[in-house]
């Protein structure tokens, strides 16, 4: 079994007497490209900054590339990629500025990716950072995170202020360098098409616990919403991820019949996570 | 693939004098130590020179500190900070070379004296905004008052105090790992707090102070306001409340030309932090035409141009009381003075303004506001200490009235 790129055990995380992540255990695998799904307020950022030390958990262990996520070295920062929710930095920078910076950082910046990606979004390197959209910005965060091929990609709403098309480009983006290079990917969203088009697991927080971890597909199979008359209906073989006067949404079902329901339905990415915070 | 060889300068620009926090304080730094070497001659102004240069290269320093705090993704960037404050401890030498280059010129020993004090100053600056970017606007602000202070109170440092100051120097230096464990960690507030001394500038005043009556000043003197913020109606309150005890403290002791020369170095102040203030809110235009008030773009800009003259009005009116009131009690002044220095202060608004409206560069507005700001300051100082002649004011009326144009014309450039 391969060492996990990134791995979470039992994370607690208080902060102003609220619980912001709860018993949290989660590996991040080469090849995986995982979407974390939650609220706003979930604790999706919260999980994301803690795998780079950038917050300290109460409880728990981090470890990034077999190392623990505060005491990274300068090797395995060099083998991360970074994007947070609010791109900010090279402010007073040209693009072509910012990147010949950026790019004497990384030993292995992939010039020919770089030059790619800066011509298929269209973005002008001699335009300044300052006026650039918040898109443009969020691109650009995004070229700078994966022009040197990370073996850990780590991505807040990386693609919230894209439009469509550049959206459905970096998604597929990323799914390629996950194959590629061999490297694992966790990025959060609220856009479950994103999430459904690229993600291979999907990792689904509510009020910070981890609801449910899983394979796409499996999620898929195995998630249903189970309808009712009698509340008394046994349900003790699946995971109830929901449970309604006359509904639940359960986790683990595998085609059988469910005595007492009357309707079993599948659920999109996206009816799941409006059930779930219905 | 590519492995690059990072030169130290790499970036320097745009680090530096780009970033517009940072810019404010160090285009200030280098402007002033460059000046500090041909100002030998004048004891009192060097001293306050090499004291403020050297504090404000601190201050960029501290802002870059914030900003590194402020960035997420800067500790995962293996040599990105020491990069930046490689170039920041350059530039303290720099400073500090030029302010030992005056001083040899001066000739003048106890000056290392105040070059030392204001290292230390400034290096406390800088290590408690690596980790305390809230702190910034007060530390800051409690430090020049200090360098002020120190530079107007004590006519010169004693020597014994050099190898003080360096020795708490180099102890600070060595020892403040002990006290500060994380410098540069990023942390949740700092990007918000790099975002408000973005906007506030120089504006050492908290933004709730006044908040109950600056209402119908920013009222009447909308769409300025709208720019400064709330800033503009509490200095306005600030100068007016100096103006009153200026003229009452007149009454028992002769102070009217010190009140004269702090209400033009508070009006010019004043002008040019709201200008400051008003390059920094970029969106702001497009937020005020979609005001229903204004049909247009132009439109928007008349009264933009219209509310500049009514604060001139205002200042003309302010000025002209208090000279007035203050020669009430001792009649140092003549009613041509009183008047010229009415003038001089408007046209000077009204100048600054109108470099406002020209300029969308930051660097070269600091650069033209400081110079705009030496001029008004010079012209205001020397109509007080000489008496005045109905040419002089003539001369100060068609300036005015010539700077008034200026404003209105300049507006098309916005």
């Amino acid at each position: 079994m391969t060492q996990p790129l990134l791995s979470y055990k039992n994370i607690y995380k208080q902060y102003n007497q609220r619980q912001i992540l709860s018993g949290i255990n989660l590996n991040v695998e080469p090849g995986m490209v995982i979407g974390l799904l939650g609220k706003n307020g979930a604790g999706k950022t919260t999980l994301l900054r803690s795998a780079l030390g950038l917050i300290k958990p109460d409880q728990g262990e981090i470890r990034v590339l077999g190392e623990l996520s505060h005491q990274l070295s300068a090797r395995n920062k060099e083998r991360i990629g970074y994007v947070a929710q609010q791109t900010f930095g090279y402010e007073g920078f040209k693009i072509a500025d910012a990147l010949a910076l950026h790019r004497s950082f990384y030993p292995n910046w992939d010039i020919q990716l770089e030059k790619k990606w800066l011509k298929r979004f269209e973005l002008n390197d001699h335009n300044a950072i300052n006026d650039l959209s918040i898109g443009q910005r969020q691109t650009l965060a995004l070229i700078m995170a994966m022009a040197y091929r990370p073996k850990l990609l780590i991505l807040d709403e990386p693609v919230a202020s894209l439009d469509p098309i550049a959206r459905r480009e970096f998604m597929s983006d990323l799914f390629e360098l996950a194959l590629e290079s061999e490297s694992g990917i966790l990025f959060s969203s609220h856009i479950t098409s994103d999430i459904e088009r690229v993600a291979s697991h999907i990792a689904l927080i509510k009020q910070g616990e981890l609801l449910l971890f899983n394979e796409l597909d499996v999620i898929r199979d195995t998630v249903r919403k189970v309808s009712f008359k009698e509340p008394t209906i046994d349900l003790s073989a699946y995971k109830i991820l929901n449970q309604q006067l006359n509904s639940a949404i359960i986790y683990g079902h595998m085609g059988e019949i469910i005595s007492g329901s009357l309707a079993v339905n599948t659920l999109s990415l996206e009816q799941l996570f409006v059930e779930l915070h219905g | 693939m590519q492995i690059s060889k990072r030169p130290w300068y790499q970036g320097i620009v745009n680090f530096w004098l780009n970033d517009v926090g940072c810019a404010s304080y160090f285009v200030a730094a280098i402007l002033i130590s460059f000046l500090s070497l041909v100002t030998t001659s004048i004891e009192n102004m060097i001293t306050f020179m090499i004291m403020f240069s050297t504090i404000c290269m601190y201050c960029a320093i501290a802002w870059q500190s914030i900003k590194m705090q402020a960035t997420e993704w800067q500790f995962l960037v293996v040599g990105y900070r020491e990069h930046v404050m490689f170039q920041g401890k350059v530039f303290i030498i720099l400073s500090n070379f030029i302010s030992i280059l005056s001083i040899i010129i001066a000739d003048n020993i106890h000056l290392l004296a105040t070059l030392s004090l204001a290292n230390i100053i400034g290096i406390v600056i800088w290590f408690i905004n690596r980790s305390f970017s809230h702190l910034f606007t007060s530390v800051c602000y409690i430090s020049f008052f200090i360098a002020v202070l120190a530079s107007v109170l004590i006519e010169q440092l004693s020597i014994w105090l050099i190898p003080v100051n360096i020795v708490l120097l180099t102890a600070i230096y060595l020892f403040d790992n002990k006290f500060i464990t994380s410098p540069y960690s990023w942390s949740p507030r700092s990007l918000t707090n790099y975002l408000n001394g973005l906007q506030s500038g120089w504006s050492p005043v908290p933004s709730s102070l006044f908040s109950n009556y600056g209402g119908s000043i920013n009222k009447k003197l909308f769409p300025l306001s709208y720019f400064v913020g709330s800033g503009f109606s509490q200095y306005l309150i600030l100068i007016i409340l100096f103006c009153i005890t200026g003229v009452i403290i007149n009454l028992f002791y002769d102070v009217a030309e010190h009140v004269l020369f702090v209400l033009s170095l508070g009006l010019f102040t004043f002008v040019t932090l709201s200008l400051w203030s008003k390059i920094q809110k970029k969106n702001s235009w497009e937020l005020l035409f979609t005001l229903p008030i204004f049909n247009s773009r132009e439109n928007a800009k008349v009264a933009l141009s219209h509310s500049i003259l009514k604060l001139s009005l205002f200042v003309a009116a302010l000025c002209f009381v208090t000279t007035f009131a203050l020669n009430v009690t001792n009649h140092s002044l003549s009613i041509l003075n009183v008047l010229s220095y009415t003038l001089a202060c408007t046209g000077g608004v009204l100048l600054s303004f109108a470099i406002g409206n020209v300029f969308k560069n930051i660097n070269f507005l600091s650069l033209f506001l400081c110079l705009a700001f030496g001029l008004n300051i010079g012209l205001t100082t020397y109509l007080l200490e000489h008496s005045s002649n109905l040419t002089t004011l003539i001369t100060l009326g068609i300036y005015t009235v010539a700077m008034a144009t200026m404003n209105r014309f300049t507006t098309l450039y916005l």
